[in-house]
């Protein structure tokens, strides 16, 4: 459904991206995950639009949408939750849901839509009034998904949404995720630092290092390999939850 | 006496504060200084005085007035800003110093100098109170001012469009995964603030009824200072800006020096960044 | 010579240093200032009317550059305070301040400003002749040129060059920004006001309106036409703005317009001057 063939992007002179391929089929969680600083974060504002590629081409469904804008490759079904969470933090818990759903028309189904947006995450109808800057990490992190899914996406690119949470907030927030998968059908590409996690959760992942493709596999592979447990999942790493 | 005092700074207040709101919105979502805000109104009162000179028609001539003012607004954002935009802020702000000297230049050249009087009579009856007077005008202004106030927090802070646009200022590129049109949003906002400045000028010209290409020059620093002083970036900070240094000013001129009038909006202004550089209402 | 290019020669040599003085705080420390002309207006004041007092001109000179650097200082001190984006802004209040006060005082004569300047008296002559007064400019101008190149390549040049790039970073290595900040101002403001100096006994008759925004803003374009910190830049820019009204004087009713439209142009296509090699992000560091 998604396919990024050979994507370059470069920072001034730097050279972040070099060269990297990868697909995400419907309905699958795939991982991207890697160091800091890998690239992995560019990658995904490649794809949505915030980061011009260089060479290189990224295709979604039929059309090819490398130099589309943002609000275009929105409207086409792909939203990015940034890192960071990136909300209007001088807006309400509900403006930021309203604005989230800019681009749609259709009324009535954005309000039902709201609705069901609360009834996900409890926490953001109870808040709805509040300044979104004065919530906590984690609700934060619900309401920056929650704003993209107004948007109705079929591809959510989800940037480092552990970072900076309490792990008991990241569980709440890979099952909302698992949850959205599931009975949505809703594709995922999910770039996290914290490997064991992502792997946990995805069905396939990507390796990135100093902007290079360096690994891909299904989850399995990726967590027998020795490489990643040295890199990534610590020496001695052992299948915790499993 | 003191009342009266009052009366005219808030008058003065009133039209300083529609032009701080246009600075203070296009420095709050594109980050740059307009130095040619007083231009625009400068081009509002020169539509709104020919065209009534012309057609005789005040709606025609008001309507004209900020339609001028919003073409040139347009064409500044077109032109002398969206080529910088992304680079050092030092640039916008030469580029818009030299929009600034080229369009009152050129009103100098199309216009001639010299002042125009606005080409209506007023209502001379004007209101007692508490030993102060104010005119129709005077009342006018005032009204008509805060009617605009109103409508522009109505606008941003009530309809899906305005609240994009003060998204857009608080981060574009998490506007743009929303799904915001962020150049129109830059446009908008040009629209809006060269449309205020606009009607102040018309105002202007119906108050002192001398509209001249150099008009702009000093309202439009003083706004600037009143925007900051209300805190850059804040639309009630502007109004409340505005309204402070059009009655310190006038309070200042009657009760300590007339002839420092025009330096109080700039002390006030090297005071504010001194002391408090976020101004009264500016948050970080 | 024609009296006429004297005249011309003489502006040009007078606004060099002007332009040179103001390059020294935007070019080698990356201090904007929009109010420079207040600087040349405090030092052609002081100058005039330390002569019409009955003083010699080496006293008048002297102080003319030393009050205006006491005065530069005092406004380095608070101004300095305030974040980098809000310094232009603060030296335009700064310069609108003292514009304001010049036309306001009885002192300064007011609104009609200084007549009867004495002109320059050296060793008891005074100086009467274009092509003399000339030459002094140029001996000023060859000294400022020299101290120029000298600061650029010392330790203290190399000190504002490292705070004009990253301020923060350059007091990690330990630079003292404030302190190196306030000296490029004293000592831009120090030759701002020689040129005031020299500018109010040549024309013998000042007044505020001279020492204005629009003068400020000149100064300024001459720097940025040039070329940000460059010093032939800032030669080839006072040269350029002051010569082109003269050339374009049949065309007196465009100039502001071509002069305008000349500063959008210059930022649009090609922001970092004419002899500037940078482009200005690489001065002044990332864009913020």
């Amino acid at each position: 459904m998604l396919q990024v063939r050979n994507l370059h992007t470069y920072y001034g002179h730097i050279h972040a991206v070099k060269g990297v391929s990868l697909h995400v089929n419907p309905g699958e969680i795939v991982a991207l995950i890697g160091g800091n600083g890998a690239g992995k974060s560019t990658i995904l504002r490649a794809i949505s639009g915030i980061v011009h590629a260089s060479s290189g081409e990224i295709v979604w469904g039929e059309s090819e949408i490398t130099h589309l804008s943002s609000e275009r490759i929105l409207k086409r079904g792909i939203g990015h939750v940034p890192e960071g969470r990136r909300l209007f933090r001088g807006l309400s818990v509900r403006d930021n849901l309203v604005l989230g759903a800019y681009s749609r028309k259709d009324r009535d189904k954005v309000k039902k839509d709201l609705t069901a947006m609360e009834a996900l995450f409890p926490i953001l109808g109870q808040r709805r009034r509040q300044l979104s800057g004065t919530l906590s990490g984690g609700e934060q992190q619900m309401l920056a998904i929650a704003r993209t899914l107004m948007a109705r996406p079929k591809l959510l690119l989800l940037d480092e949404p552990s970072m900076g949470l309490a792990p008991i907030m990241v569980s709440q927030i890979y099952e909302k995720i698992k949850e959205l998968n599931r009975i949505e059908g809703l594709s995922i590409l999910l770039v996290e630092q914290n490997a064991r996690m992502a792997l946990g959760l995805a069905q396939r992942g990507y390796v990135v290092e100093t902007g290079r493709m360096v690994m891909e596999g299904q989850t399995p592979e990726l967590k027998a390999s020795n490489e990643i447990q040295r890199a990534y999942l610590g020496k001695g790493y052992r299948e915790v939850w499993e | 006496m003191l009342l009266q005092q009052l009366v005219n700074g808030l008058v003065a207040g009133c039209v300083y504060a529609l032009v701080a709101l246009g600075y203070t919105m296009i420095f709050g979502i594109l980050g740059i200084v307009n130095f040619a805000q007083g231009e625009i109104y400068m081009y509002g009162a020169f539509g709104a005085v020919l065209t009534l000179a012309a057609t005789g028609s005040l709606p025609l001539a008001i309507a004209a007035g900020i339609a001028a003012a919003c073409l040139v607004g347009v064409l500044l954002e077109r032109f002398a800003f969206r080529p910088l935009r992304g680079t050092h802020p030092l640039i916008p702000l030469i580029s818009a110093i030299g929009a600034s000297i080229f369009l009152s230049s050129l009103a100098r050249l199309i216009f001639g100098p010299e002042d125009r009087s606005f080409p209506m009579e007023f209502h001379p009856r004007s209101y007692q109170f508490f030993g102060a007077e104010i005119t129709v005008l005077q009342l006018a202004i005032i009204l008509v001012s805060l009617a605009l106030m109103v409508l522009l927090w109505l606008f941003l802070n009530l309809t899906k469009h305005g609240k994009a646009i003060m998204a857009v200022a608080m981060d574009s590129d998490a506007a743009r995964l929303s799904g915001i049109n962020v150049n129109a949003a830059y446009v908008t906002t040009f629209l809006l603030g060269s449309a205020m400045s606009g009607v102040a000028g018309i105002l202007m010209a119906m108050y002192y009824n001398a509209t001249a290409p150099n008009m702009g020059l000093l309202p439009g620093l003083k706004a600037f200072s009143a925007a900051i002083l209300g805190g850059v970036g804040s639309i009630p900070g502007a109004i409340i800006g505005g309204l402070v240094l059009g009655v310190a000013e006038n309070l200042g001129a009657a009760y300590l020096s007339s002839h420092f009038k025009d330096a109080f909006a700039f002390i006030a202004l090297v005071l504010v960044l001194i002391i408090r550089p976020r101004g009264i209402l500016g948050r970080q | 010579m024609s009296v006429y290019i004297l005249h011309v020669l003489i502006m040009v040599a007078i606004f060099a240093v002007l332009a040179l003085s103001l390059n020294i705080s935007v070019g080698f420390a990356g201090l904007v200032s929009l109010g420079h002309a207040a600087f040349f207006g405090i030092g052609a004041y002081t100058s005039g009317l330390i002569m019409i007092k009955g003083l010699s001109f080496p006293v008048a000179f002297g102080s003319a550059g030393i009050i205006t650097a006491l005065l530069g200082l005092a406004l380095a001190l608070p101004a300095l305070r305030v974040k980098d984006d809000y310094l232009a802004i603060v030296t335009l209040g700064f310069g609108i301040i003292v514009s304001i006060t010049f036309m306001n005082l009885e002192i300064t004569g007011g609104p009609d400003g200084l007549v009867g300047i004495p002109p320059v008296t050296l060793w008891g002559n005074p100086l009467y002749s274009k092509p003399g007064f000339l030459l002094l400019c140029g001996v000023v101008l060859g000294f400022m040129i020299a101290s120029m190149y000298t600061l650029k390549n010392s330790k203290i040049g190399r000190a504002w060059a490292a705070i004009r790039d990253n301020d923060v970073t350059a007091s990690f290595m330990g630079i003292n920004i404030y302190g190196y900040k306030t000296l490029a101002i004293v000592v831009s403001a120090f030759w701002a006001g020689l040129a005031g100096s020299l500018y109010a006994h040549y024309t013998a008759y000042i007044n505020p309106h001279t020492f204005g925004l629009h003068t400020s803003i000149m100064i300024l374009s001459m720097v940025v036409l040039g070329g940000i910190g460059s010093i032939p830049g800032a030669l080839l820019g006072a040269a350029l703005l002051t010569v082109l009204p003269e050339v374009l004087r049949p065309l007196a009713d465009y100039q502001d317009i071509i002069y305008g439209g000349l500063l959008v142009a210059m930022m649009v296509f090609r922001p970092q001057g004419i002899m500037g090699r940078f482009k200005i992000t690489e001065i002044f560091g990332r864009a913020r």
